[in-house]
């Protein structure tokens, strides 16, 4: 999962939010790491043209724990 | 001759040009685009042109028709018989020595508004086609043109020198903001502004001298606004099996914006606005909002099914040298709406344009 967290990393650092040293499972992408929408659309792009999986298809994805589910499978 | 100048009033009268066609001078040496516009000119011949009042009185009062392709921004181009008058009515006569560049491929609707336009004035016509963008730089300044018509995306890509020379520039296709022609006419010092609008089912409808147009008193009754998208009366709509009209009128799809209760802009083709998070996005007005930030030369913006915004915004931008993307996205948060920074953004060497110097689609 390290090139998750680098693509969750980059989208904030590019957004010019705050980056994590670390990741847990719970934290929400928009209340915790502060992404919004837009955010959330580009980590979507960035994860599916890494992983080739749209994480927003479908289930509804709220945290880090909730993207790992999807890219598991 | 130097086959470079076709209508140099100095060297070559109608009279000896149109000899000159029928002796068959002109051989494969010629490029297409110079046949085309030698054809136009024994075309003419044909109607009885033989000198500069002739010329006049076809194109002014001739209801004759002639062949042009739609600029196919979208889609495969139409072809549809526009009648000279149509062409020509927003051309003036004027005695001047003015050097035209010709961007435009000549047999689409601007590119016989800048032929007519010489033509009818006697003025010299400097062909821009088939020349990479510093060549064209070199022949502005070479052959000492004084008037430019070009899209936005084309001045954009021969910015550069100063091209003091240069008395008026005209910007016609592409939806652009006073920004942006601001940011260009520095380039070009001594020059005045101009819009145009013309489309290819309508011919020439507006001129202005500034960003705003108006809808010209005489027509009033042919020209209406409506849900901000234009639509022309069948009395100026060339003829056309492939357009399609709603009773009298034709929706040209061109989508304006009021600036004063009577003042509009064009801001950029119907087809071309999508949904972003719920916003209507014109794509053609965020690339005029991209063009203005520096370190951009020329941006491409398309759009994309996204689960999250519904659509996104697709970036493909050729950048000056030394600008990052970091660099280029903080600016783009500075000036844009945040529905409208592409989602995705990526360098890229080329961009395609096409033949009348529109971003293709």
């Amino acid at each position: 999962m390290k090139k998750l967290y680098e693509i969750v990393n980059e989208v904030l650092e590019s957004n010019e939010l705050d980056t994590q040293n670390t990741f847990k499972d719970t934290d929400n992408l928009k209340d915790d790491l502060g992404m919004d929408s837009f955010n959330l659309a580009e980590l979507t792009v960035m994860i599916e043209d890494e992983f080739d999986i749209d994480i927003f298809e479908g289930d509804m994805v709220f945290t880090i724990g909730d993207i790992k589910q999807k890219l598991n499978g | 001759m130097d086959k470079i100048f076709l209508i140099d009033k100095n060297t070559i009268t109608y009279t000896n040009l149109i000899d000159y066609i029928n002796l068959n001078v002109f051989s494969d040496e010629y490029t297409e685009w110079e046949v085309f516009i030698l054809n136009t000119i024994k075309n003419l011949a044909s109607k009885g042109v033989s000198n500069h009042t002739d010329l006049i009185n076809v194109l002014h009062k001739n209801n004759k028709h002639i062949e042009l392709l739609s600029s196919g921004t979208t889609g495969e181009p139409k072809v549809i018989y526009q009648s000279f008058k149509n062409m020509v009515r927003n051309i003036s006569i004027s005695e001047d020595d003015s050097v035209w560049a010709m961007f435009y491929h000549p047999n689409r609707m601007a590119g016989y508004q800048v032929l007519f336009q010489t033509l009818l004035n006697g003025q010299t016509l400097v062909n821009m086609r088939g020349y990479d963008y510093k060549e064209i730089q070199d022949r502005i300044l070479t052959y000492n043109v004084t008037h430019i018509s070009a899209t936005p995306t084309l001045y954009k890509m021969i910015l550069g020198p100063t091209f003091d020379k240069v008395k008026q520039i005209t910007f016609g296709g592409d939806g652009s903001t006073k920004n942006l022609q601001h940011q260009i006419s520095k380039y070009f010092p001594n020059a005045r502004i101009k819009n145009i609008y013309a489309s290819t089912e309508g011919g020439s409808l507006f001129a202005s001298n500034g960003e705003l147009f108006h809808i010209p008193i005489k027509y009033m009754d042919k020209i209406k606004i409506v849900d901000n998208e234009i639509h022309i009366h069948n009395d100026l709509v060339g003829l056309s099996t492939s357009i399609e009209m709603d009773g009298d009128w034709y929706n040209t799809g061109d989508l304006i914006e009021f600036v004063t209760d009577t003042e509009f802009k064009i801001v950029g083709r119907s087809s071309n606005v999508v949904k972003v998070a719920g916003y209507n996005v014109n794509l053609e007005s965020i690339e005029s909002k991209i063009l203005k930030i520096e370190g951009i030369k020329l941006c491409k913006i398309s759009s994309k099914y996204n689960s999250v915004l519904g659509n996104m915004l697709i970036a493909e931008i050729i950048a000056l040298d030394g600008y990052s993307l970091i660099d280029i996205k903080r600016s783009m948060r500075d000036g844009l709406e945040k529905f409208e920074i592409p989602t995705k953004i990526s360098f890229v060497e080329s961009i395609e344009l096409n033949e009348n110097g529109k971003i293709k689609r």
